[in-house]
């Protein structure tokens, strides 16, 4: 608080040093309220700093646990096989990327943005990009079971055949995410919130410049849009967000939403043993999907629609606490996508059951070493290993969604 | 390994409580109805939509160090920051002229 007041002090001494611009209101002691007088409107520090303190790390660790899981899994157990499991792959591989670029986001939004402006375009960029991947692929996902279950005989030859169509798939859906994530890539940029203070009285510095100085709360850089004008500003901030809730929503929405309809039709009449398994692994897919990005979309569509509007700080206030809330639980789909997707199926569970008893065999090896008496643990896992083995020839239990 | 992973979620927790340190600007969301007296205005600072605020704003700075968020499209605003502008740049002039 000291130096604050020694600048105050300097700054009223400089004033009154300047005879053409003697305020003496600047040393009268009334109470300085005008009615009717709005303030600035400061951010609610509850919801967005503390909240999601607690709520992102959770989110990145269990994201970024589950989907390596997922990526270890396919890389040295299991050739991806078919169009699915690409698809998989790559909905792990954006997923990871989105929880990786998230923290870096979040550490620069807390120190005031340290890292450089190509960093902010960067983090933002693949933020973007990964966003519009990951949910893009669960809606190629979709029409993959579409494919195979509803026109099994249609794409019978095709999907058996070659799985260059899900490679181009995923090709295209990467490039559609790289192209409709260049504004975000373009218009990001670090600057200071600070805006240009003009100022009648002390602010000159030595070179005769006009000085910025604190005066406005405690600014510092941040990474956000910055456009050259104000009709850009005005397109782009209403574009933006548009193209997320429709291509990032809406469309993935409508896709999934005919396919899986599609899919449960045709399992209802179908009299397989295990439909129902089926119909309720669907069902959850939709609707945590649905569940997750639903409330993020209708609080960015109220945003998008009032943002240029004058309203009460308080409003404001609940709009970005909104915001902030119904992201983070758009940002825990990735968590789920492992759950949901990969390890409902029996074959990828076997799988992974296989990697943990490697794990726990190199483990108990490395005892072995250190102790040689208890030779016996490795040759329980040798013929456990054997009996794992054993289980994937069995067709029966191989159904997997 | 839940070791290991207790051990990073502190790190993390540790890492950005440290860098709470830093607070974004607030914004002008809404226009004030009064008229500011120009004694009372210490000078002004211009908030516009192409940043991360939404609303086209003058802030005038009050000589108590209070910030009003006003309506840059009012005659009273525009004369005020006409006035402070003339002033600013007179004081510079001078500033000048001494060296």
């Amino acid at each position: 608080m000291l130096p604050y007041s020694i600048l105050e002090l300097q700054r009223k001494a400089k004033m009154a040093n300047m005879s053409e611009y003697n305020d003496t209101s600047l040393f009268e002691n009334d109470n300085d309220t005008y009615p009717g007088a709005v303030d600035l409107c400061l951010p609610e520090e509850w919801f967005q700093k503390f909240l999601p303190l607690y709520i992102h790390p959770i989110i990145c660790m269990t994201g970024l646990l589950g989907n390596i899981l997922v990526i270890i899994t396919y890389s040295f157990y299991k050739k991806a096989k078919s169009m699915t499991d690409v698809y998989l792959l790559n909905v792990a591989v954006a997923d990871i990327l989105f929880v990786i670029a998230l923290p870096l986001i979040i550490y620069n939004q807390y120190s005031g943005w340290t890292m450089g402006d190509f960093i902010c375009k960067l983090l933002r960029g693949t933020y973007s990009v990964n966003l519009y991947s990951g949910i893009l692929l669960l809606a190629c996902i979709s029409g993959d079971r579409y494919l195979a279950i509803v026109q099994a005989r249609r794409s019978f030859r095709i999907r058996s055949s070659t799985l260059v169509y899900s490679h181009i798939t995923c090709f295209a859906v990467w490039l559609l995410a790289l192209i409709i994530s260049m504004p975000t890539f373009i218009y990001s940029s670090k600057y200071s919130t600070r805006q240009p203070y003009y100022s009648i009285g002390g602010f000159l510095n030595a070179t005769g410049e006009l000085e910025y100085y604190d005066d406005l709360p405690q600014v510092d850089n941040v990474c956000f849009f910055m456009f050259e004008d104000n009709e850009t500003a005005s397109l782009m901030k209403v574009l933006v967000p548009s193209t997320q809730m429709v291509v990032g929503f809406f469309l993935p929405l409508v896709v999934m939403g005919f396919c899986y309809t599609s899919v449960l039709i045709t399992l209802l009449r179908a009299k397989n043993f295990q439909r129902h398994k089926a119909v309720r692994v669907v069902l959850t897919v939709v609707v945590v999907f649905v569940l997750c990005h639903l409330p993020y979309n209708l609080a960015l569509l109220y945003h998008t629609i009032t943002q240029f509007e004058q309203m009460e700080c308080s409003h404001s206030k609940s709009i970005m606490a909104t915001l902030t809330v119904t992201e983070m639980l758009a940002y825990l789909h990735c968590c789920l996508n492992p759950l949901l997707y990969a390890f409902v199926g029996v074959k990828f569970r076997n799988h992974f059951r296989k990697i943990l008893e490697d794990l726990w065999c190199i483990g108990k090896g490395y005892i072995t070493t250190r102790r040689p008496s208890s030779w016996v643990t490795s040759e329980m896992c040798l013929s456990s290993r054997r009996s794992v083995d054993g289980s994937f020839s069995d067709k029966g239990a191989s159904f997997s969604m | 390994m839940a070791r290991l992973l207790v051990l990073v979620l502190c790190l993390l927790v540790l890492l950005s409580t440290g860098a709470i340190a830093g607070r974004r600007g607030g914004c002008c969301t809404k226009y004030s109805s009064s008229v500011l007296p120009i004694e009372r205005v210490r000078g002004f600072s211009i908030q516009t939509r192409r940043g991360n605020c939404n609303l086209d704003a003058i802030i005038l700075h009050t000589v108590k160090g209070k910030h009003v968020c006003v309506d840059p499209l009012q005659n009273w605003v525009i004369g005020i920051v006409n006035k402070l502008k003339a002033k600013v740049q007179d004081l510079r002039q001078k500033k000048q002229n001494h060296k």
